[in-house]
């Protein structure tokens, strides 16, 4: 059995590996234009393969920013295989080529040719997954790359609305008048939780069943995902505190490293059970496990005993430095679970 | 996102196009064999109905879902089998073309089924019981108030309502559903019916459920006060069965999910700011700021205008699918009845001292004067010697006050029993009307906290002992006995606040020290400690006579240094 792709597909793939950042395999740089003539050995052609599958993923997912490069990913597979119909062949005109070469299961090792096609004959593969892996600072180098896809990505319009939302709060009730402290207190918190909702939005990745076998590691994409909103979220919300805080009586105590602490804690529980949910469903309505888990934390929080106030309602009496500093110890906590639950599906 | 494109087909693509006029193609399939309004049909069709579901998604980027549905893997697909392909399957299992009718009962069957198997609701509906449960534990039953306290806390349920039926009306706008709802006979608009009628059912439900559990865990946890205002508890179901209506009409109009957390927030805001709100709160489907003491609620009323806003989002949410006379008619009346039935409600005034400067009983709510402050206010019974008198309605609690007061008053010799004053139950709203002369041990319309037994014990040891005006005790005999009655109930402690209910505290009347606290204690410890009192009782409750001077007749040994008093000596 012998497999041929045509040499236009190599070079629509080799653009595609282009943009998201040149890569060596196999001590092989991919990219540049000697894709013709390369030489391919078995797992590199898996890892390209692979990296096909990644950029159809990013085209998919960044649909309103990337779709010119899908146009052209379509257009660079014009031409039908010659033995498409063979089992075992790579069928580089779907436009997921390694479901047919996982489906045969077999390995293919090519053999190196200097024309415009290349042969991919299935026999054992003689390398090892290690010299596949990608160093620290191509990943970093890959990482950075996806930043500005990721960006185009993401669901930015319910960050956008809380933060109309957010502003219209601490604006306006009590408009014209000073805040109260609990007033403030309550918003900046409601404004917390919505933001966290809303950042958990960037975590819904629509493609992410078929981003599985990607170089680029789920925890990197998740992790930019809600490195990029989570951002975003602290930002607005900080820009919250200091209107909330203009609107307070002057020498009023209103410390923000204890806010702070509660919105890290507040927005990576968010995050975090979002990620959760995620994993389990690649609709938007994941993100809403954020709200929910915070309506569970506030309930849960209120079974506690009458003389533990995880959530006092006034700044620096009755249990507020306590209670801070419970949730200090319990910020990593979000974190280390946002970091599990980014891992790898598979 | 921006833009909602509904009921406009314009601008798809060819595959749109086609589609389309497949849908027009079963609209006057339907029309045909039903024989419905051939004007009605194809504008659903073609329009509003099923266009507004594939523009939902095009707002999220036309051509993407096709491609996406194509590639899912089985995570994506098990979850489209789940959660919409089994909606439209429903109708179309039966027969190529279905009555509208049929349609409708199915999806209204298919969602109820759905929505009322929810985790999210119930979940949340067995956590904002066992949160509402715990937190009232240790007050007794007052279904006065606790229903109406209740109400509050299920608004979180109304939240977690809004949420799943904000998830169950947008659903035909994920999952890729969009092409493959296209080509039904029945449209979105049949869909939204459909949630809109499952939705509050589902809603409703879960929160008769856990008001009704509620409500049963407190009538069986000990002697009930006050009368059930079946209206309250019913306010909670018809808010919870609002917040499903919204969900649905937030679905329907803004197409981002982020917006009904956003309603859940303001809200859910507005109404944890009810206590500032004043009657305003009215206008909120929950109004869970309520004392006992305070005028009766527009309950009726206000259950009135909850159901008129339940009707008002769901006819705001059939407006979606275009302005019809059936929505219409309903917004309008669902208006026409709650703006009255809303500023009735909001213009019964709360509970609140008339007047200014230092409050009296003229300044007493003249509606409540009569009630908590009239000579016929309370009901009155007298048990082992003592009057107990308590307001209609808390009459069941007299035994509880006496329970507490009781081995205070066995201590007391019984010829002096005559010094032990009435028991007799106060608001803690219009307390400044009481006549202050009368001495009387005053329990509030609340009781279960331990600060609420030491109370009543301290203020019969205070009267037993001759303390009425505010004074240092140090040093006196009388003091250590005060603190030996107190001690029959209560552990013995140094002067402090002391809860009334949630709203009033009070400090003790007299002060003291170490000392006599100490020796209080070890009177308590000391065997035969009732015959000494008893028999010494003249002596000791004389005002001259020092600590020092008791400890022998008490047969207590020197043991704390006796301090002099800092303040005014009681005399």
């Amino acid at each position: 059995m012998s497999l041929t792709i045509g040499a236009r597909k190599i070079e629509a793939q080799e653009i595609r590996e282009q943009e998201i950042g040149e890569q060596e395999v196999e001590g092989q740089e991919i990219g540049g234009q000697e894709v013709e003539a390369r030489e391919v050995e078995g797992r590199e052609a898996e890892a390209r393969e692979i990296k096909g599958r990644e950029v159809e993923g990013r085209e998919v997912e960044g649909r309103e920013g990337v779709r010119r490069e899908g146009t052209r990913w379509v257009a660079g597979s014009g031409d039908p295989p010659a033995s498409s119909a063979e089992p075992g062949t790579l069928r580089t005109h779907s436009p997921f080529p390694l479901t047919e070469a996982r489906r045969a299961r077999t390995p293919l090792t090519p053999t190196r040719t200097r024309q415009t096609h290349t042969t991919l004959t299935p026999t054992g593969t003689s390398q090892t997954r290690a010299s596949l892996t990608p160093t620290r600072t191509q990943r970093t180098r890959t990482a950075l790359t996806l930043i500005g896809p990721l960006v185009r990505a993401i669901d930015w319009a319910p960050l956008a609305a809380v933060t109309v939302f957010t502003a219209a709060l601490v604006s306006l009730v009590e408009a014209g008048n000073e805040l109260s402290v609990g007033t403030a207190l309550n918003l900046m918190r409601i404004g917390g939780v919505l933001l966290g909702g809303a950042a958990a939005f960037a975590l819904v990745d629509p493609v992410a069943a078929n981003a599985g076998p990607a170089p680029v590691p789920r925890w990197v994409r998740q992790g930019l995902r809600c490195l990029l909103s989570g951002s975003v979220a602290m930002a607005v919300w900080l820009g919250a505190f200091a209107v909330v805080v203009s609107r307070l009586p002057s020498g009023q105590l209103f410390p923000l490293p204890d806010l702070l602490v509660e919105a890290v804690v507040g927005l990576g529980t968010g995050l975090a059970v979002a990620a959760t949910a995620a994993r389990f469903t690649s609709g938007r309505q994941a993100a809403l496990a954020a709200v929910v888990a915070h309506l569970v934390l506030v309930l849960v929080t209120m079974l506690l005993p009458a003389g533990v106030q995880l959530w006092p309602p006034t700044c620096g009496y009755g249990h507020w430095y306590e209670a801070h500093r419970f949730w200090l110890v319990m910020s990593p906590l979000p974190l280390l679970w946002l970091a599990v639950a980014n891992r790898d599906v598979r | 996102m921006t833009g909602h494109p509904a009921g406009n087909p314009t601008g798809h693509d060819a595959r749109h196009g086609a589609e389309h006029a497949v849908r027009r193609g079963a609209g006057h399939d339907v029309r045909h064999d039903t024989g419905h309004n051939a004007g009605h049909d194809t504008r659903h069709d073609t329009g509003r109905g099923a266009g507004r579901g594939a523009g939902h998604d095009a707002g999220h980027g036309a051509g993407h879902d096709t491609r996406h549905d194509a590639g899912r893997g089985t995570a994506g697909r098990e979850e489209d089998r789940d959660a919409g392909a089994e909606a439209v399957r429903v109708p179309s299992r039966r027969a190529p073309v279905l009555p509208r009718r049929g349609t409708s009962w199915e999806l209204f069957v298919f969602e109820t089924r759905r929505l009322t198997r929810s985790p999210i609701l119930w979940g949340t509906a067995a956590l904002v019981l066992t949160v509402q449960t715990y937190l009232s534990h240790d007050q007794q039953p007052d279904m006065g108030v606790d229903p109406i306290a209740a109400t509050g806390m299920a608004s979180c349920l109304a939240g977690a309502v809004l949420l799943v039926a904000n998830l169950a009306a947008s659903r035909d706008g994920r999952h890729g559903m969009p092409e493959s709802l296209a080509g039904l006979p029945s449209g979105a608009e049949h869909r939204t019916r459909a949630v809109l009628f499952a939705a509050p059912l589902a809603g409703g439900l879960a929160a008769a459920v856990v008001l009704g559990l509620h409500l049963v865990v407190r009538l069986l946890s000990g002697p009930v006060a006050g009368t059930l205002d079946l209206y309250e508890p019913l306010a909670a179901v018809a808010a919870s069965a609002f917040a499903a209506a919204l969900g649905v009409a937030v679905g329907r109009w803004l197409p981002w999910l982020i917006a009904g957390p956003m309603v859940i927030a303001a809200l859910g805001f507005l109404i944890f700011q009810n206590p500032a709100n004043g009657p305003a709160g009215w206008w909120l489907p929950v109004m869970q700021h309520h004392y006992p003491d305070w005028p009766d609620r527009p309950s009726g009323v206000h259950l009135v205008y909850v159901l008129a806003l339940v009707v008002l989002a769901g006819g705001i949410a059939s407006l979606r699918h275009g302005i019809r006379p059936a929505p219409l008619v309903a917004v309008v009346a669902a208006v026409a009845v709650a703006v009255p039935a809303g500023a009735t409600a909001a213009s019964v005034r709360q509970g609140a001292p008339t007047g200014s400067g230092w409050a009296a009983r003229a300044d007493v709510d003249p509606r409540l004067r009569d009630r908590f402050l009239g000579p016929d206010a309370h009901r009155c019974e007298e048990r082992a010697g003592i009057t107990y008198c308590a307001y209609p309605g808390y009459v069941p609690w007299i035994p509880l006050w006496e329970e507490a007061i009781g081995p205070v008053v066995r201590a007391v010799p019984p010829e002096r029993r005559h010094l032990v004053p009435p028991v007799r139950q106060m608001t803690s709203s219009w307390f400044f009307g009481e006549d202050i002369e009368s001495r009387a041990i005053r329990p509030s319309m609340s009781w279960g906290h331990p600060d609420q037994r030491k109370r009543l014990a301290e203020d019969l040891s205070l009267n037993v002992a001759g303390f009425h005006l505010s004074c240092d005790a140090r040093g006196q005999a009388r003091t250590l006995v005060m603190l030996w009655l107190v001690g029959q109930t209560s552990p013995i402690t140094r002067p402090g606040s002391l809860r009334i209910d949630s709203r009033l505290s009070r400090r003790s009347l007299v002060d003291y020290g170490d000392t006599e606290v100490g020796y209080a204690r070890r009177l308590l410890a000391t065997p035969g400690a009732r015959e000494r009192v008893r028999t010494h009782w003249d002596t000791l409750m004389r005002p001259s006579t020092t600590l020092e001077r008791a400890l022998p007749l008490l047969g207590l040994d020197r043991e704390f240094p006796i301090s002099k008093p800092e303040g005014t000596p009681c005399r």
